[in-house]
């Protein structure tokens, strides 16, 4: 290898410099030939029978196979999504890997990532719901008006329709509006409702018993809009409530699960003097008295 | 493997694969031993060597080995010690100058980062094209020449000063 070959270099030494570093020398202590004897020696035990091919074919097979498995693998982690659908009438109780809880009302739908769950600890949600989390990473809560975002809480969401109510039980939780420029950290007793111009509005000193009264198959309803009552009814009993588009009232009221749908519908009806008809076995009609 | 085979790989390669364990920061001794391990293993291992990959299979193994030296024992580089230079037929004056001038070269070079230093070094030392830097430390020859001007850069500052 000789010294004379010259690179285009467009940063040089000085003629001097260049004379020292190429007149630099490494002194051995061993020269190339002392090396080989001592070399020699270690290699007449050596083995040299046989030879080992580096890369067969099959190797870069099986090479790429493992890739394939390994894409695959982490394709699956990704995309393994676990839905639940709990239908009109029911209530569902969910738990998660790290022993997250998760109550599901009528009609709501969640879904996450189970095997991705150790990672991100992330849920779509429609419906109504009450979480109860355990203390770790973040969790958080996309729905289709906003995200909920909490360390470790207990918390309910109602999500439905143009609706977005996010109601803190315990611990902080903080949520966003769906543009998400809009922050709200609420405390115990607050809740979050997006309002009509799609803005998040905090109210404190919420009976946070009656927003969890659905939990214990009750129904309680303050000052809601009579169509959102019946809605409610609908969803908790699995009915279909066909009622009139001109239901303005608004209703107060609490009564438990156990009775049929007819009592409910009826101590509902009374006070405003609507007539309930039964159309078929889950379908009733209600009209008005004029 | 033979091992006439084996012997001409080691007449081929020796001196360089040493030299490149040097530049990377092992002591001379280390260096030499270490360089004897590699060409030991590729024995034992009867790795099938294709010459034409052979240089840069032997500065990987080198490589690795010196990092695993490394870490065993942080090292201290001294390249005062280790480099020695010959311009001896000079004036009095001008070998002082020329040896001010080589102390600081020795510091700058323990200075300069690893990766930058041994590709400088393989281009001065051992006279290597860029392109065969490149393929015998498995880099593209835009790398080498990056490693180049940084490590051109550093030392003339450093020389300057």
């Amino acid at each position: 290898m000789k010294k004379e070959e010259k690179h285009k270099e467009p940063d040089r030494f000085s003629e001097e410099t260049e004379k020292m570093i190429s007149g630099t020398q490494i002194h051995w202590k061993k020269s190339r030939d002392e090396v080989w004897m001592e070399l020699e020696k270690k290699i007449a035990i050596a083995p040299s029978a046989g030879k080992i091919i580096l890369f067969r074919p099959w190797l870069k097979i099986a090479i790429a196979a493992g890739i394939a498995l390994m894409v695959g693998i982490s394709a699956l982690i990704n995309f393994y999504t676990k839905t639940i659908n709990v239908p009109m009438g029911q209530h569902a109780e969910i738990y998660f890997p790290d022993n997250s809880r998760i109550n599901l009302n009528a009609q709501s739908t969640l879904s996450y990532k189970p095997l991705l769950w150790k990672f991100s600890r992330s849920v779509k949600f429609e419906g109504e719901a009450y979480f109860d989390v355990m203390k770790g990473k973040q969790f958080e809560v996309f729905s289709g008006k906003g995200k909920t975002i909490v360390l470790g809480t207990t918390f309910n969401i109602y999500s439905r329709n143009i609706d977005y109510q996010v109601t803190c039980i315990s611990g902080k939780v903080k949520v966003s509006g769906i543009s998400g420029s809009q922050d709200v950290i609420l405390n115990p007793g607050q809740q979050a409702l997006l309002n009509t111009e799609g803005t998040l509005v905090i109210q404190s000193e919420i009976d946070t018993d009656q927003t969890l009264s659905w939990l214990n198959n009750k129904l309680s309803f303050t000052s809601v809009p009579l169509k959102k009552v019946f809605e409610e009814i609908g969803r908790q009993y699995g009915v279909l409530i066909n009622i009139p588009e001109d239901l303005e009232y608004t209703y107060t009221g609490t009564f438990m699960k156990e009775g049929s749908v007819e009592n409910v519908l009826n101590l509902v009806c009374r006070p405003f003097d609507l007539e309930i008809t039964r159309k078929a076995d889950n379908e009733y009609i209600i009209t008005g008295n004029k | 493997m033979t091992k006439e085979e084996f012997k001409s790989l080691f007449d081929a390669y020796f001196d360089s694969v040493r030299s490149y364990l040097f530049y990377r920061g092992a002591e001379k001794e280390q260096a030499s031993d270490l360089a004897q391990d590699v060409f030991l293993r590729v024995w034992e291992k009867q790795m099938d060597i294709d010459m034409k990959r052979a240089l840069g299979l032997l500065y990987k193994i080198a490589g690795d080995m010196f990092i695993s030296q490394y870490r065993r024992e942080k090292l201290e580089i001294n390249y005062k010690a280790a480099l020695e230079n010959d311009s001896v037929d000079f004036s009095p004056e001008d070998q002082l100058r020329y040896k001010e001038l080589f102390s600081r070269y020795t510091k700058a070079l323990a200075a300069l980062g690893e990766r930058h230093r041994t590709v400088f070094m393989m281009s001065r030392m051992d006279g290597l094209k860029y392109q065969e830097i490149a393929d015998r430390l498995h880099l593209g020859v835009k790398a080498v020449e990056k490693r180049m001007s940084i490590a051109l850069a550093f030392l003339k500052k450093a020389l300057q000063e």
